[in-house]
C-alpha cells in the first residue's frame, strides 16, 4: 500500500517528482491525443488540413520572398532553404502559444484529480505534431524534386528538435507560470513572441543580418535550430558556432521554470 | 484498527486580494484573507464511512480538495494512509471530444494505472455504466446523467484505499442511485475508507458509521450519524435565509406534509398528512400517529388508506398497515370527510430514516400509491438499555417480541 503523507508546505524531492511524472507519463499522449482530435474533428478534411497550411505558407513565402524580393540563400533553391524554418517555427510559435493557455484550459481536470500538472503542459507539444510530421515529410519530398543528396548530416535534426523542444519547454512553462499571476503579462508576452518571426531566420538567412545586431539571433534558441539544421543539410549553408548561446539560452530557460513550476505546482488549483 | 486519514489544527486560508506577480517570488502578507477551513482535527479510521453535511460555503469541497491532495493545506497537516480516488463536483474532467472509452483510459491514466490495468477493468466499467451503444461516442453528446455514471462507474472499479463521493447520488435516476448505494455499501465490507458528502441527509445514518458536521469553515461536530444529524437540525432549524434547508427541516421536524392526494377519478381527496408525536423528534421508544383528512365525494366506492414504510437506503418496503386490516369497525363508503389516524407504537422501527407513501384501494381491486410523502427519522434512544442492541441488529423491524432465558440447572 502507498503512502502518501502530505505536509504544510511540504517539498517532494526531484527524484520523487520524476517518478511521479513518469507514472503519470500516459496522461501525456492520452490528452495530446484527444486535443489533436479535437483540433481536427471539425474539418472536412481532417489531418490532411496540417500539410494544407504548411504549403499554402510555403508557397506565399516562395513568391514574396524567393521570387519577388529575390532573397539570396546560399544557393539553396528557396522552398527547400524556407522550409525548415517554417516547420520550426510554427511548430515553436503555437506549441509556445498553445502551452501559455494549457492550465487554464485543463482546469476541469486539474481541479478534481491530482496528478503532476506539468503532464498538461507536456501534452501540448504533441498539439501541432501533426503539422511538425507532415512538414518533414514534404520536405523529404522537396530534397528528392531538386535532386538533393540525401546526406547523413540530416539526421542532426534529432537533436536539434531535442534542443527545440527544451526551448519551447521552457519559454512556455514560464508563460504559463505567469499567466497564473497576471493574464495580461502573459498575453502581452504570447503577442510579442508571434512577432518573433522578424527576427528569426525564417524566410531570409541569418547571414543577411549585419554583426552589429547578429547578437539578436545568436540569443534566439528558434533562430539556433534553424540555422543549424540548415547548415547541417545544406552543404553550401555556413555554420556559425554562437547560435550554441541560444540553445544555452533554452536550457536555463527550460531548467529555471521547470524548478519554479515544481515549487508552486500544489498552489496551481488555488491560483486558477 | 489503522488510521486512513489523520488531520491535526488543519486551515485552510484564501485570499481576497487580486494577486500579482511579485507573490510568485514574495511571500504574501497575511491581510484580506478568509478561511475556509479553521483548526480541523480528525482522525479517520480505516473501513470508516464518513460522512459530510454543512450548508454551502461551510469548506465541505475544500476539506474533500485537501484530502484528494488537489490543493494543499496552509496550516497543520494531513496525512492520508493509501490511494485516494474521489468523484468531486460530478465528472472526473473528461475531455470532451473523446469517446467515453477513451475518457475510461484518460481517467485510469489520470489515476496513475497502466494500459494494462484499465483494459483489465474496461468491461466491467462499460457494464456498470449501462449505455453501451453510446461507448464510442463523444461525451460532448452525453446527458448530465450518463457523464456523471461514466464517472461513477470509472470510480467503481479502480482499486484504492479511501473513496471520496460528492454529492453522486443526486445526479442519476433512482435505479442507478441504487445500484451506486450497493457498491458503495460493497466498498465498506471491503474495510474500504468512504467518505461521503451530501445534502440528503437522510440517507446518511444508515450509510455512514460517523458524520462531520461543517459549519463556517469550522467542524461542529463529528461522531454517530444519527446524532449528527441532530445537531445539525437543532443548528439549522433556525436559518430562514436559505429555502432549502428550511424545507428539508420543515419535513424532519414539523412533521407536515405539504402533498395532497387527489383521485383521479374525483372519488376523494386526501388533505393535511401530519405525524404526531409527542417530542420534536421521534425516538425508537416513542409512539407516534400518522392522521390525515379523507374528503369522499361519491357513495359507492369502498376506499381503504394504506400507510407504507419504504427503508430509504434499499428502497423495499419493509412495513405496511391498511384501514382495511382492522379499522374500528368502520369503513370509508359514504361520501363526507373523515379524520384518518393511524397509531404507530414505538419499539418496532430501528434508528434510520425512511419513506412514508400512501396507498388507496378502491373496492379492494385497485392500489394506487403515492410515494414519499413524508421523510421520517427514527433516533437512536440514549437512555434506552437495548438501544445498542438494536441498532446492531441489522434489521429495519425491531421488535421486542417475548423473549425467555432460563438458565439451566444442570451443568
Amino acid at each position: 500500500m502507498e503512502k502518501i503523507k502530505l505536509y504544510k508546505n511540504r517539498k517532494i524531492s526531484f527524484r520523487e517528482y520524476l517518478s511521479s511524472i513518469w507514472k503519470h507519463k500516459s496522461i501525456v499522449y492520452s490528452i495530446g491525443f484527444g486535443d489533436i482530435k479535437n483540433r481536427f474533428s471539425r474539418n472536412k478534411i481532417g489531418f490532411f488540413f496540417a500539410p494544407f497550411t504548411t504549403l499554402l505558407t510555403l508557397s506565399v513565402y516562395w513568391i514574396i520572398f524567393g521570387i519577388i524580393m529575390n532573397v539570396e540563400a546560399w544557393g539553396v533553391d528557396y522552398p527547400l532553404f524556407a522550409l525548415p524554418g517554417i516547420v520550426i517555427w510554427a511548430y515553436f510559435n503555437s506549441s509556445v502559444n498553445n502551452i501559455g493557455i494549457s492550465l487554464q484550459q485543463s482546469e476541469n481536470m486539474i481541479s478534481k484529480l491530482y496528478f503532476p500538472r506539468i503532464n498538461i503542459i507536456f501534452s501540448r507539444l504533441l498539439f501541432f505534431i501533426p503539422e511538425l510530421i507532415s512538414g518533414i515529410i514534404i520536405f523529404v519530398i522537396l530534397l528528392a524534386l531538386y535532386n538533393y543528396p540525401f546526406k547523413i548530416s540530416l539526421l542532426w535534426f534529432a537533436l536539434l528538435f531535442i534542443a527545440l523542444v527544451i526551448s519551447i519547454l521552457g519559454i512556455g512553462i514560464w508563460i504559463s507560470i505567469i499567466s497564473l499571476y497576471n493574464r495580461d503579462i502573459s498575453n502581452t508576452l504570447s503577442q510579442i513572441i508571434n512577432f518573433g518571426i522578424f527576427v528569426t531566420p525564417v524566410f531570409y538567412p541569418g547571414t543577411i543580418i549585419p554583426d552589429s545586431y547578429k547578437f539578436l539571433l545568436h540569443i534566439n534558441p528558434i533562430a539556433a535550430v534553424i540555422e543549424l539544421f540548415r547548415s547541417a543539410a545544406f552543404e553550401t549553408f555556413p555554420f556559425d558556432g554562437h547560435y550554441f548561446i541560444g540553445i544555452a539560452i533554452g536550457l536555463i530557460l527550460f531548467v529555471s521554470g521547470f524548478f519554479t513550476f515544481k515549487r508552486i505546482e500544489n498552489k496551481i488549483t488555488d491560483l486558477l | 484498527m489503522s488510521k486512513a486519514i489523520e488531520i491535526n489544527n488543519l486551515s485552510k486560508r484564501y485570499s481576497r486580494k487580486k494577486r500579482n506577480l511579485r507573490s510568485l517570488f514574495i511571500k504574501k502578507s497575511s491581510e484580506d484573507q478568509f478561511y475556509a477551513l479553521q483548526n480541523i482535527n480528525l482522525s479517520i479510521e480505516k473501513g470508516d464511512a464518513v460522512g459530510v453535511i454543512g450548508p454551502n460555503g461551510s469548506g465541505k469541497s475544500t476539506l474533500l480538495k485537501i484530502i484528494s491532495r488537489i490543493t494543499e493545506p496552509t496550516d497543520g497537516n494531513i496525512l492520508v494512509n493509501g490511494k485516494v480516488v474521489s468523484i468531486l463536483e460530478v465528472g472526473l474532467g473528461f475531455q470532451q471530444e473523446l469517446s467515453g472509452y477513451e475518457n475510461i483510459f484518460l481517467s485510469g491514466y489520470l489515476y496513475g494505472l497502466s494500459k494494462r490495468e484499465i483494459e483489465s477493468k474496461i468491461d466491467q466499467i462499460i457494464d456498470f455504466f449501462g449505455f453501451k451503444d453510446f461507448i464510442h461516442q463523444a461525451v460532448k453528446t452525453y446527458s448530465s446523467g450518463m457523464y456523471a455514471r461514466l464517472a461513477f462507474s470509472i470510480v467503481n472499479y479502480i482499486d484504492a484505499d479511501i473513496y471520496i463521493y460528492d454529492e453522486v447520488l443526486t445526479v442519476g435516476d433512482s435505479n442507478f442511485s441504487r445500484k451506486a448505494i450497493e457498491q458503495i455499501k460493497k466498498k465498506i465490507d471491503k474495510q474500504k475508507t468512504i467518505i461521503f458528502v451530501t445534502h440528503e441527509i437522510n440517507i446518511l445514518p444508515i450509510f455512514c458509521n460517523k458524520t462531520i458536521v461543517l459549519d463556517k469553515s469550522k467542524m461542529i461536530f463529528y461522531g454517530d450519524s444519527i446524532e449528527a444529524i441532530s445537531q445539525y437540525n437543532s443548528r439549522f432549524n433556525s436559518i430562514e435565509s436559505d429555502p432549502i434547508y428550511k424545507e428539508k427541516n420543515e419535513i424532519i421536524s414539523n412533521f407536515k406534509s405539504t402533498i395532497d392526494i387527489i383521485d383521479l377519478q374525483n372519488l376523494f381527496k386526501i388533505s393535511d398528512i401530519k405525524i404526531n408525536c409527542t417530542d420534536k423528534i421521534i425516538k425508537m421508544n416513542d409512539d407516534f400517529e400518522i392522521s390525515m383528512l379523507v374528503q369522499k365525494y361519491d357513495n359507492e366506492t369502498k376506499l381503504d388508506i394504506s400507510i407504507l414504510f419504504f427503508d430509504n437506503n434499499e428502497g423495499t418496503p419493509i412495513l405496511a398497515s391498511s384501514t382495511g386490516f382492522r379499522a374500528n369497525g368502520k369503513e370509508i363508503v359514504e361520501k363526507g370527510t373523515y379524520n384518518i389516524s393511524c397509531k404507530i407504537p414505538g419499539n418496532i422501527l430501528n434508528a434510520g430514516s425512511y419513506s412514508v407513501s400512501i396507498a388507496s384501494t378502491k373496492n379492494l381491486k385497485k392500489t394506487v400509491s403515492h410515494p414519499n410523502v413524508f421523510q421520517i427519522i427514527i433516533y437512536k434512544d440514549t437512555d434506552s438499555p437495548f438501544t445498542l442492541a438494536k441498532t446492531k441488529a441489522l434489521a429495519n423491524i425491531v421488535p421486542e417480541f417475548d423473549w425467555e432465558i432460563n438458565k439451566s440447572s444442570y451443568e
